[in-house]
């Protein structure tokens, strides 16, 4: 445990800073290490600057022009980015984003870890549940949507048919702009867990068992092992699926579109298909990618905190 | 796990010769781009198309796309790129933009007299622009009020012809296991498209003649929008849809006594669920008053001719011809066997009388088309303003 | 073995637990089968039909005669499986540099990569159309394939998977006189299995999803993909939900075949005896 601590922050924590220290301290080890870690980054490190860093940096140049598709565009300097701020749709969908990946994050990956902790051991039973939870994964959107709007449904739907049933109270569900967020987070929820289920669990089997057999020979019970020993080494896991949602969540779209276009009144309707809705709609590619770097923005401070936030939470474990 | 490996490997070196193969050169063509219609209504476009390219040097290659992303991502992405259609059908809520972005080519010096005048004029109206042609209309799809005439007379109901009959009679149909009435609820130019006859019989309007001041903001547009604010407030009317918002399943099978929609539920309901037509019925949507004018409003797309063409006149006359050619067979059969659609070409309905003298054909051809207004083409700015406000539950939270 | 009490008890929340968990996250898979066997007439109607007199694989048979879905699927097939397999033995040496090597820049890539997972698709969907149609990849699977490769995902996930392995095997490694390459090939990426094994099926399942980007790439019918196939049964007044059912029945059993079969390597504990912390 101690070693696995150690090695973690060398690899995260005290890294030797600039170029500088780099070549004041070079030896053969180094440069192998150098030659290898550009060799093996290269590859990937090309494809996506070709294929995401090029078309959005022309992204950016393209949001401090007018473009309309047709016609020359024009240089309008930083307008675009002025308009946002004194734009109400822009502020209203972003805080609707926000509260949307606050609903989202947080019980997804509670949710996912407590269905990965579950179906850990090896066994006939376990692998069946798995692949019942993922099957809403692999299912299409367009076939998931047609179906909870159809179990949404206020009058017939089964939802609301199990829930009177239960003596509960109902739900307008979509059709209310109370509960139509509630309702896009339980579908978006029940998409993706199963996916998240198996990036933990993936995880988990990365723990060596032995430290969970010494803990319980200690008299660790099975909460104190999940506690002390499966969080703590699961962090670098938990901090990928963290940063993943989080990213995920800020970009909401297709789950949401599928199942209220936005509606009802707006109550559903996020940053993504505000851009969408500028771009391919208006045309107006100017200030769509405009708010595509403001959001591509708020999204890289948000991650930056979480990088941070981990690497502290490393030092103090 | 090594069987697999190898299996994965096998595919990848399959997949490089594969993609290796180079594409088939693209010879000189016009391509025409339309949605994906159904499969039945394929042969049609596959029957004009051969005969053009048979009589032409100048070939026609059509290529279809799925119908949501038709004129978002598509038609977008294809002029940004310069893979622009040269030949394509383009909605009424995007007409205006093609229009006015100068994408589109002018065909009034293409158009051949005798379909001008066998146009109907506000078909004609609804696709020019300071006096350009930009479009071909050829089909035309009002809507109405259909209902459930079983559960009508099993409520002892008339059928209504004023709002407040209307509402009465949603009151009456709706049961904890069964809507009123059904309208869109799927914030979209869809939603747009259904609630204008609402807005257009209250005596309001979107915007005002020259698109200056959007006139929805007066007493009467907000009589419309509080109509439908109250079928969803009180419960009368469904406020989600299921499958979607012009065909909406809970209607054939019982969950819906009356719906809000367009000549193709015919069409629809015949294909799917032939055993309902017993109980179906269609009427136009009830007016404001008693006296009061009914009005209601016909969608259909048109088909245009992309500007930047390297074969104009060729790409007009496939265009123009499709539907616009002297003999209306080829025009009335797009509406009548290969859709439930009306022409817009006058000669159409009076060549085939018969077929317009039987249910439901003859209510649209006689009682519903004479009252129909096309669909405006507005801004998208305009148009979001309007389903914005259309849903009714902005009107309800404004309430509050 | 006998239980205790307690342990019964434990075993019986166990069950309920997770099969209250699969009755919701099957139950929408189970409508859709079933809707994938009835005439379009019944799949909205109320009551549900759960299952239904009219069963039958009519639905099924139209998928195949309406459109070459057969086509289709193989197209979805060669891409998802190059993508896949280019994408794994990239990310993982990727991510073991990051994890493990040490260079100058490594943090700076670092925060590279992962911001282009930020980038929203529909931002560089004209820019990336642009560049493709410069290459003239239209209509060619290298449009579907290469530009899918890259992935800060599957980087950033080895990279996580490598920090969080203990080292002690690689240093040993190391000093048996083993080079960094020979110690990923033969040490590091051998005990990456789970992990592998899981984005093996993510990658698949990703690209055989993949949906806007093949529309944009292609235009033919003959370079179609799945669900570019499937979307082709909705339409201008409504959608052939019968047939939609019955295409997307289809289309999720490649991947939940493949996960069926992967998931005892994800599950597989990495073999660590010998070694305390």
């Amino acid at each position: 445990m101690t070693a696995t601590d150690v090695k973690q922050r060398t690899a995260e924590g005290v890294e030797p800073r600039g170029i500088a220290r780099w070549f004041s301290g070079l030896n053969r080890d180094k440069l192998e290490q150098a030659v290898v870690g550009y060799l093996f980054v290269l590859p990937d490190l090309i494809g996506l600057i070709v294929f995401m860093v090029g078309p959005m940096l022309m992204a950016l140049v393209i949001s401090v022009t007018n473009w309309k598709l047709v016609g020359d565009p024009q240089f309008v300097a930083l307008q675009n980015y002025e308009a946002l701020f004194t734009d109400p749709k822009f502020g209203a969908s972003l805080g609707r984003t926000f509260l949307y990946t606050l609903g989202f994050v947080p019980v997804i990956y509670t949710l996912s870890l407590g269905m990965a902790v579950l179906l850990t051991r090896k066994s006939r039973g376990n692998t069946f549940f798995r692949t019942v939870y993922f099957m809403p994964v692999a299912m299409s959107l367009v076939v998931a949507g047609v179906i909870w709007r159809f179990m949404f449904d206020p009058s017939n739907g089964l939802i609301n048919v199990i829930l009177s049933g239960l003596g509960l109270p109902t739900s307008q569900w979509t059709g209310h702009v109370q509960s139509a967020m509630v309702a896009v987070l339980i579908v978006s929820i029940w998409k993706g867990a199963g996916y998240f289920m198996i990036i933990l669990l993936a995880g988990i089997q990365d723990i060596p068992s032995d430290y969970i057999e010494a803990a319980q020979i200690d008299g660790a019970n099975r909460w104190q092992a999940f506690r002390h020993i499966i969080m703590p080494l699961l962090k670098p896991t938990s901090f990928f699926v963290l940063v993943v949602l989080t990213i995920n969540a800020l970009q909401a779209f297709d789950q949401i579109y599928v199942m209220t276009r936005g509606g009802p009144a707006y109550a559903t309707y996020t940053t993504l298909m505000y851009i969408y809705e500028k771009a391919f709609r208006e045309w107006n590619f100017g200030y769509a990618a405009a708010m595509s770097v403001a959001l591509f923005a708020m999204i890289f401070v948000l991650t930056v905190v979480q990088v941070r936030y981990f690497r502290a939470g490393e030092v103090k474990a | 796990m090594r069987k697999l490996s190898t299996l994965m490997t096998l595919a990848l070196v399959l997949s490089f010769f594969v993609a290796l193969t180079p594409a088939q050169a693209q010879d000189d063509a016009l391509t025409f781009w339309t949605f994906e219609y159904a499969e039945d209504v394929d042969p049609f476009f596959e029957a004009y198309i051969e005969e053009w390219n048979a009589t032409h040097d100048l070939q026609v290659v059509r290529q279809e796309f799925p119908w949501a992303q038709y004129t978002g991502e598509i038609l977008t992405t294809g002029i940004a790129t310069g893979e622009a259609p040269d030949v394509f059908f383009i909605s009424p809520g995007d007409w205006r933009r093609y229009a006015e972005s100068g994408l589109a080519l002018p065909l009034e010096d293409y158009m051949p007299d005798y379909l001008l005048e066998d146009l109907l004029p506000a078909s004609v109206e609804a696709v020019t622009l300071d006096g350009h042609i930009y479009s071909v209309p050829f089909e035309m799809e009002p809507v109405a009020l259909w209902y459930n005439k079983t559960m009508l007379e099993e409520a002892g109901l008339e059928l209504p012809v004023t709002w407040d009959a209307l509402l009465a009679a949603v009151e009456t149909l709706t049961t904890s296991e069964r809507y009123g009435i059904l309208i869109p609820t799927n914030p979209d130019y869809y939603e747009n498209f259904v609630f204008y006859p609402f807005l257009w019989m209250a005596g309001a309007d979107v915007v005002n003649d020259d698109f200056t001041a959007a006139a929805a903001d007066t007493p009467e547009a907000a009589r419309a929008l509080d109509l439908w604010g109250t079928l969803v407030r009180e419960g009368y009317a469904a406020p989600t849809s299921t499958g979607s918002d012009p065909t909406d399943e809970r209607f054939p099978t019982g969950q819906a006594a009356m719906f809000v929609s367009g000549y193709w539920v015919y069409g629809w309901i015949e294909a799917n669920y032939p055993e309902f037509l017993e109980h179906l019925a269609v009427a136009p949507i009830p007016a404001p008053d008693e006296g009061d004018a009914q009005i209601t409003v016909y969608g259909g797309w048109t088909v245009m001719v992309y500007a930047g063409t390297d074969h104009p006149a060729e790409a007009a006359e496939f265009a123009i011809n499709m539907f616009g050619a002297e003999d209306n067979a080829r025009a009335a059969a797009w509406g009548i066997e290969y859709n439930t659609k009306l022409s817009p070409r006058q000669s159409v309905v009076a060549d085939n009388a018969d077929f317009y003298e039987n249910f439901p054909h003859n209510v649209f051809a006689n009682d519903i088309f004479p009252t129909a207004r096309p669909e405006p083409s507005y801004p998208p700015e305009i148009a979001q303003a309007v389903w914005g406000g259309a849903s009714g539950r902005d009107v309800r939270r404004g309430q509050r | 073995m006998k239980k205790s009490p307690m342990q019964l008890l434990g075993t019986g929340l166990y069950y309920a637990v997770a099969l209250l968990l699969a009755v919701v996250f099957a139950g929408p898979f189970v409508w859709m089968v079933s809707s994938s066997l009835k005439p379009a007439n019944e799949i909205f109607s109320n009551p549900p039909i759960l299952v239904s007199d009219n069963f039958s694989l009519d639905n099924y048979e139209s998928v195949f005669e309406k459109a070459p879905f057969e086509r289709y699927m193989l197209n979805s097939f060669i891409v998802a499986t190059s993508v896949t397999v280019a994408a794994l033995l990239l990310h993982s040496m990727a991510g073991y540099a990051l994890a493990r090597l040490e260079f100058p820049g490594r943090r700076v890539l670092f925060m590279l990569i992962i911001s282009t997972l930020m980038i929203p698709f529909y931002t560089i969907l004209i820019p990336l159309a642009l560049l493709v149609r410069e290459l003239g990849w239209i209509n060619t699977y290298w449009a579907l394939i290469i530009p899918a490769i890259p992935h800060a995902f599957g980087i950033f996930w080895f990279r996580q998977f490598f920090l969080g392995l203990p080292s002690e095997l690689e240093d040993a490694a190391r000093i048996d006189g083993a080079s960094r390459i020979g110690v990923f090939f033969r040490i590091a990426l051998p005990m990456a299995r789970p992990v592998a094994a899981a984005m093996a099926v993510f990658f698949f399942l990703a690209n055989w999803d993949a949906f806007l980007w093949p529309l944009i790439a292609t235009t033919r019918q003959e370079m179609r993909v799945v669900q570019v196939g499937i979307q082709s049964f909705t339409g201008e007044h409504g959608n052939a939900w019968e047939e939609i059912m019955a295409a997307s029945v289809i289309a999720i059993l490649p991947t939940l075949i493949l996960f069926f079969a992967l998931q005892r390597f994800i599950v597989d504990s990495v073999k660590m005896s010998g070694l305390k912390g």
